[in-house]
């Protein structure tokens, strides 16, 4: 059974971009660009992996990570965010994440499945 | 001036009267005089003349061999304090000198003739004028005229000791009643003359004379013209007081500058009002406080009391030993005390300025540090984002074989990212050029109804989704509207005005207007309204300032962009929330030629 990730990310050019890479490589995906749609539409315990952006209007990557870790607690999270991680509050609560898992947009596809790869602990192809 | 008068008792050739001019005349003049006199010389001269005749060698030697000669001199002047001294060695070289209060006449007989110097007034030098008269009858007269005043003056001794008895010794006093230092206290405000400084121990010893009368006293003194200062410990109703009475002396200078004040209202007033010199109330820091209270009047007299039990309601039971001196040395540490505390609190409120302004650089410091940090955030975001798409999507193309046309989406979304990453190029170069006082404007005569429609037909082909959501008007009531300036960057104006409608309003009416704001106003205005959110009041203030964004999009340059655009144009910029509480307009000005 393919490993099912989960992308939520306000930019829709990059939700198909990330869709487009994971897919062919051999991942289920679904992505929402609302982090709102996405809390009432998400299945707990369904999805392998998380990948969430941070600066999002309506909801922030932070405040929708605290309200899906009440619902799954097991799924993995990688962060995914174009911001400057080593500035202000990012840093700090990033470094605060238990999952630990932050990547830099713009992150190659080859980069970026080799992290999924590790996280999830699969090795599809 | 020369004149002559013809008298029956002296030879016709020598009778004359006459003005000699020049110091060298007049003293050869005077020297004559005191060598033709023989049995009597009598002089009345104003204060100014012992100390001018004592000190003029020629003259005083005309004194002293007319005396040899057994000339009877008498000197009638005034004695004051400050020629008491000169008037005692002019006694030497007369027989008989006498006081007469306020004399000014200045003129010198002898049995036959007659000298009045003429002074400039208060000068004290040799006359530049002196008239001489030998005719008998007017020497007579005037003659007459020194006896009458002779006989009205009274002895130099007796004034003598007069003076003296006023010329105190200096004295160090030390009094244990405390009524009676009191008293002495209000004695010396009221007899106060020039200034009064006073340093309190604490500031109950201040409500203390407060209530005992000892500062309405001073107040009192202020309004004859004293300059009065008092150091004291402040409390909140030393506070309090300082501002009543700040207030007080506004309405006394009102009532003063209006020219109202009459007898009849004396008692509205602390007294008469003819120079009012505010009191000074500074406050002493809690550290510099002493356990004396000191009071200095015409840096004359001090006293010093010292502070027994502040718990006391009343002065005379907080009040232990008082010393009172009129010694120069006393009353000048006194007064230096009291100024080196009053100059420290100069420099303690220039360096708690210098602290204020110091904090304020920075706290300017930290702003300009989180702006810094919060651009590179927004910066980094803004500049990262597009490129995730393009690297994505044209690794999976490099791995697609087949038609083109099957990836065609794809295209599209490497496209408009790629886009965008020019606009936010454009963007930060822009800037770079405004901040480098570079930005060039290509000026040249256009049509600005032209430009506008052109500008709304692009975007809505460029933005075609997003057009379809939102209705944008162009309302302007002038087929062709000319104007001197560039027409890319006018444009660009106009498109970051839309963008940021577009931003922030969700699915809404946006309207662009052009118009004049009156007839005869060389200026064009161009509005972009629209129905959204509104300007959040925080960010208002600094609307067009670089980095300002309240969106998650954007990097927070288009409106400082737009503004520098505008201005260089010789124009203005604007917004306002609109007034039915729906949405914001922004608008700017432009002149309508060069």
């Amino acid at each position: 059974m393919s490993k099912r990730i989960l992308i939520v990310d306000d930019e829709a050019d990059i939700n198909t971009a990330l869709r487009e890479i994971l897919e062919s490589n051999g991942f289920t995906v679904n992505t929402f660009e609302n982090p709102r749609l996405a809390l009432d539409n998400f299945k707990p315990y369904f999805y392998d992996l998380l990948i969430l952006d941070i600066k999002m209007p309506e909801m922030s990557g932070f405040s929708f990570y605290r309200e899906i870790k009440k619902l799954d607690d097991k799924m993995k999270v990688c962060i995914l965010t174009a911001a400057e991680i080593k500035y202000g509050e990012y840093s700090d609560i990033l470094s605060s994440l238990p999952d630990n898992c932050i990547i830099q947009k713009p992150v190659t596809s080859e980069d970026l499945l080799k992290i999924i790869y590790k996280v999830i602990q699969c090795n599809l192809k | 001036m020369n004149a002559s008068h013809s008298s029956s008792s002296v030879p016709e050739s020598a009778k004359k009267t006459e003005a000699y001019y020049g110091v060298e005349n007049v003293v050869n003049t005077e020297l004559q005089f005191f060598s033709n006199a023989k049995r009597r010389i009598d002089a009345c001269m104003n204060f100014t003349i012992p100390s001018l005749g004592t000190r003029t060698e020629q003259i005083k030697k005309s004194f002293m061999n007319a005396k040899n000669r057994g000339v009877k001199i008498r000197y009638l002047t005034e004695i004051t304090k400050d020629n008491i001294e000169y008037c005692k060695e002019m006694m030497e070289n007369v027989d008989e000198l006498k006081h007469l209060e306020g004399i000014m006449s200045n003129f010198v007989l002898s049995e036959s003739e007659y000298l009045a110097p003429v002074f400039i007034a208060d000068v004290e030098r040799i006359a530049p004028e002196i008239i001489y008269c030998n005719i008998n009858s007017f020497v007579e007269q005037q003659q007459y005229f020194f006896d009458v005043l002779w006989n009205k003056a009274e002895t130099a001794e007796q004034k003598f000791r007069e003076i003296e008895a006023k010329q105190e010794a200096d004295f160090i006093e030390i009094i244990r009643d405390p009524n009676k230092v009191l008293k002495l206290a209000f004695d010396l405000i009221v007899e106060a003359k020039e200034e009064i400084l006073v340093i309190f121990s604490t500031e109950n010893a201040f409500h203390r004379q407060t209530r005992a009368g000892a500062i309405k006293l001073v107040i009192e003194a202020t309004c004859r013209g004293v300059k009065a200062s008092i150091l004291t410990p402040f409390d909140e109703r030393v506070r309090r007081f300082v501002e009543e009475l700040e207030g007080q002396y506004d309405s006394w200078n009102t009532s003063l500058d209006n020219k109202n004040y009459r007898d009849d209202n004396k008692n509205e007033h602390p007294g008469r009002l003819n120079s009012v010199t505010k009191l000074k109330i500074r406050p002493i820091e809690p550290q510099l406080q002493t356990k004396i209270s000191i009071l200095i009047v015409d840096r004359k007299y001090s006293l010093a009391v010292e502070l027994k039990d502040d718990s006391k309601d009343t002065s005379d039971k907080a009040m232990g030993l008082a010393s009172y001196s009129n010694s120069k040395s006393t009353v000048s540490s006194y007064v230096s005390i009291f100024q080196s505390l009053w100059r420290q609190l100069d420099v303690y409120e220039q360096l708690k300025e210098a602290n204020k302004q110091q904090q304020i650089l920075i706290e300017q410091l930290r702003i300009h540090d989180n702006l810094q940090q919060e651009f590179i955030n927004t910066a980094a975001h803004e500049l990262r984002t597009p490129i995730q798409p393009i690297l994505g999507l044209t690794d999976i193309l490099s791995s697609k074989k087949g038609d083109i046309e099957q990836y065609q989406e794809y295209i599209s979304i490497i496209n408009r990212n790629a886009r965008r990453l020019k606009l936010l190029t454009e963007d930060i170069l822009d800037v770079a050029k405004i901040e480098a006082k570079s930005l060039e404007l290509k000026n040249d005569t256009f049509d600005l109804v032209a430009a506008i429609n052109s500008l709304l037909d692009d975007y809505r082909k460029d933005h075609d989704s997003l057009v379809k959501k939102y209705k944008i008007l162009f309302e302007c009531k002038f087929k062709s509207v000319f104007v001197y300036g560039d027409r890319n960057r006018i444009s660009q104006v106009v498109n970051n005005l839309l963008d940021n409608a577009i931003k922030y309003s969700k699915h809404g009416l946006i309207i662009i207007s052009l118009s004049k704001i009156t007839q005869n106003t060389k200026k064009w205005i161009i509005s972009v309204k629209d129905d959204g959110q509104g300007i959040d009041s925080q960010i208002l203030p600094r609307l067009f300032t670089k980095f300002t964004t309240k969106s998650e999009h954007g990097i927070g340059l288009g409106l400082f962009i737009s503004k520098s655009i505008v201005e260089a144009h010789g124009g203005r910029i604007w917004a306002e929330n609109n007034v039915d509480g729906k949405g914001a307009t922004f608008s700017f000005s432009l002149p309508t030629s060069k």
